[in-house]
This record gives C-alpha cells, structure tokens and sequence, in this order.
C-alpha cells in the first residue's frame, strides 16, 4: 500500500484509469484510420503480387513503415488494455492489479519491438534472413 | 376463519397460472416455484396478484412492498425476464397467461422474494449521497438557477429500488463496484452548483472499483422502471475523471 493511500478504505483502489480509458478510445480511433490506410496500400498501392520481391519493396517504404509501427503499437496498446479491463472485472487484489497491469507492459513493449525489427529489417539495408 | 373459506371462485373468470419462486433457509436449502391459478381482474398489478395469493393461497409468502405507488422502490423484482415494480405493474402489460416471479437477480435471497440489499446500500453509502458545503451556510435557503437544476432532472428520480445494480455484469463479477444507481447518485451530486466537494467524489467514483468497471453494457438502462439513463451518468462521470487529470475542476 502506497503512503497516499494510508487510511483509505481497501476497495478505494486509485487512482483509477482515467488516461487508459482516454488512450483506449485514442487508439481505437486512430487504429480505424490506420487500418483503412493499411488496406488501401496493400490492395492498390504499387505492386500488390504477393511475391518476396514485392513485399521488400513495400517495407522499404517510409510510409508504409510509419502506418504499420503505429498499427502494431497501438493494436497491441488497445488489445492488451482491453484483456487488461476484462481481468480487472474480476475483482483483483490491489496487488495482483498492478502486476497485472505491469506483465502487460513489458509484453506489449516486448512485442512492439519483436515485431518492429521485422518492420525495419529492410528498411536498415538487411533482410530479415540476412538477404 | 380459514385461509380457504374467504377464497374467490374462479368460475367464469379470467384465470392466470401464477409461479413464484420459493426459498425459505429455516425448512430447507433447495428453492423451488409454487405454482397456483389466480383470478384476474382488469387493472390488477402483480402486488395486488402477491396479495391474493398471500390471503387465499400461503399465508407465508415473504415479499417486500411499502407505498404501492411506485415512489419507495421496495418492491422491485423479476418477473416474465424483465425487471419490473410489483406495485406499477399491471398483469394486463405483461400480455401473458403464465406469469413468473421471482426475486432480484444475483443478490442473496433472504426468504421468497425476499433479497439481502445490505450491499446495495452499503455502496450507496460509500458515495457520500448527501450535499457537502464548504463556505458558511446561506441564512435562508440554498438558491439554485433553474437551468443548474434541470441538468440533475433525469438522476433525482431514482427510487433506489436496485433493479440496476441487480441487472449489472459488473455487480455481479467485481462484489466492490460501486453499481449504477451509486454513480447516478454520485453524477447529481457533481452536477449540482451549491456541492463543494468535487475533489472527494472524483476520488471515489475516478477508482478501479468506480466508472471504469462500467462497460456501457445498458443493463440498466434497460431494467429501471424509471426510465433513468445510468450509462450517461457513468460516462459524464468518465469525462469529468479525463477533464480532472488535465487540469479541469
Ligand atoms: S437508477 Fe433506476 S433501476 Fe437503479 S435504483 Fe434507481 S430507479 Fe432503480
Ligand atoms: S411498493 Fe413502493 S415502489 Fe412498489
């Protein structure tokens, strides 16, 4: 229990989610433009064969870098949260909220950067399997 | 005289099979439904239907009512899948020959139809559901703009008859969430100019266990027999949570 909440009652557990409820709506909505974007660049931007030599050209475009970092940070930002309030719905210690709340985290940054390094792999000059 | 000597005949009369859920702890653990045939007559309500089974039919038919006019929410229970005031429903609305009643889902049966609202209150408590002042009071009565008052319209007819909280997923998974008819309270408290104790609300109702357990489920939006819409109680007090962290009163 931290100092400030010495001499609350237990179930006062604050304070609350005020800015993950705000950045959930954020995300889910730019997630929306993001994912619009996306969708529209695969389907009619450049070259859309599915081959190896297309797909190196599209992840060598700033752009399409840019759209799909936010896509993957944001989508794990608002997928996460949302496990995080599922959980939360149960009840939880204090205690087990915020390691909760922390094993979350290092997931989801964990995973933002395990998915970046394929994002960026071309871009920095080198494949993702060395080629 | 005997329960069944005053008993009505049911010749010629409009007949409803009535169910109604029964739980008494002092005789046994199993619940179980008590069917009977009942008489129904043209704007009968089903407090009236509980009171002629409770004088012809079971003396012992436990069932909680005060006013009978759908101010002192006593008397709300389940009945036909909808949450309902025994005492502002006619059998006519329900359109059915088979009625069913039961008590308030998810809350702890004391007998019959009978439910332990100690939780309900006790959150009810929890949200301080009274006026706090600071600067010294006025010497007549506190004045309030028409315009301030009409923003607390839709909260201050609650009648606490707990149909929302019973109706919640949340209240039924998180046994600490504050529940609806709280943060309606809650809501006409920070809406109203003459309180002075924004600072103390924001940090009961801005807390796990406060707006942020509500998922806009509308549960009870759809169970109050007052029509309140608690959902935009819950999501103003979400809005004042966001405006409070950026600096906002
Ligand atoms: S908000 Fe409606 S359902 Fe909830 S306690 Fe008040 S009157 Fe009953
Ligand atoms: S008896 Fe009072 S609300 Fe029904």
């Amino acid at each position: 229990m931290s100092v400030r909440d010495q001499g609350q009652p237990a179930w006062l557990v604050g304070p609350g989610g005020a800015m993950a409820w705000l950045l959930q709506r954020l995300s889910g909505f730019i997630l929306i433009i993001l994912l619009a974007t996306h969708l529209l660049l695969l389907h009619y931007g450049g070259d859309q064969q599915l081959v190896f030599a297309s797909v190196t050209i599209r992840l060598k475009t700033l752009l399409f870098i840019i759209i799909d970092t936010g896509l993957l940070a944001l989508g794990l930002y608002h997928g996460l949260n949302g496990l995080r309030n599922v959980v939360l719905d149960y009840d939880l210690s204090r205690r087990a909220g915020s390691v909760l709340t922390t094993v979350l985290w290092i997931v989801g940054i964990f995973m933002t950067i395990y998915g970046a390094t394929a994002l960026y792999s071309f871009w920095a000059g080198r494949g993702v399997f060395g080629g | 005289m005997s329960i069944t000597d005053t008993k009505p005949q049911l010749k010629g009369q409009n007949v409803a099979t009535v169910n109604i859920f029964r739980y008494d702890p002092s005789t046994t653990d199993e619940a179980h439904y008590d069917s009977w045939q009942v008489p129904i007559t043209g704007s009968m309500t089903v407090l009236d239907l509980l009171f002629y089974i409770l004088e012809h039919e079971d003396g012992s038919l436990a069932f909680r009512y005060a006013c009978r006019e759908a101010i002192c929410g006593s008397c709300a229970l389940y009945v036909n899948g909808t949450y309902r005031l025994a005492c502002k429903t006619q059998l006519k609305d329900l359109k059915a020959t088979e009625i069913n009643i039961s008590p308030l889902p998810h809350l702890k049966v004391i007998k019959d139809l009978v439910v332990d609202m100690d939780p309900f209150w006790e959150k009810y408590e929890r949200i301080r559901p009274y006026l706090i002042t600071r600067d010294d009071l006025p010497e007549k009565e506190f004045l309030q703009d028409p315009a301030d008052r009409l923003k607390m319209d839709d909260m201050v007819d609650c009648i606490l008859c707990g149909a929302c909280y019973s109706s919640c997923p949340q209240c039924w998974t998180d046994p600490e969430y504050l529940g609806p008819a709280a943060l309606v309270k809650m809501n006409r408290f920070t809406v109203d100019t003459r309180d002075q104790a924004n600072q103390e609300r924001t940090k009961i109702f801005d807390n796990e266990h406060g707006v942020w357990r509500c998922h806009t489920i509308f549960n009870c939006v759809e169970a109050c027999p007052k029509d309140i819409n608690q959902t935009y109680s819950i999501q103003h007090l979400k809005r004042r949570a966001v405006a409070r962290r950026f600096g906002g009163k």
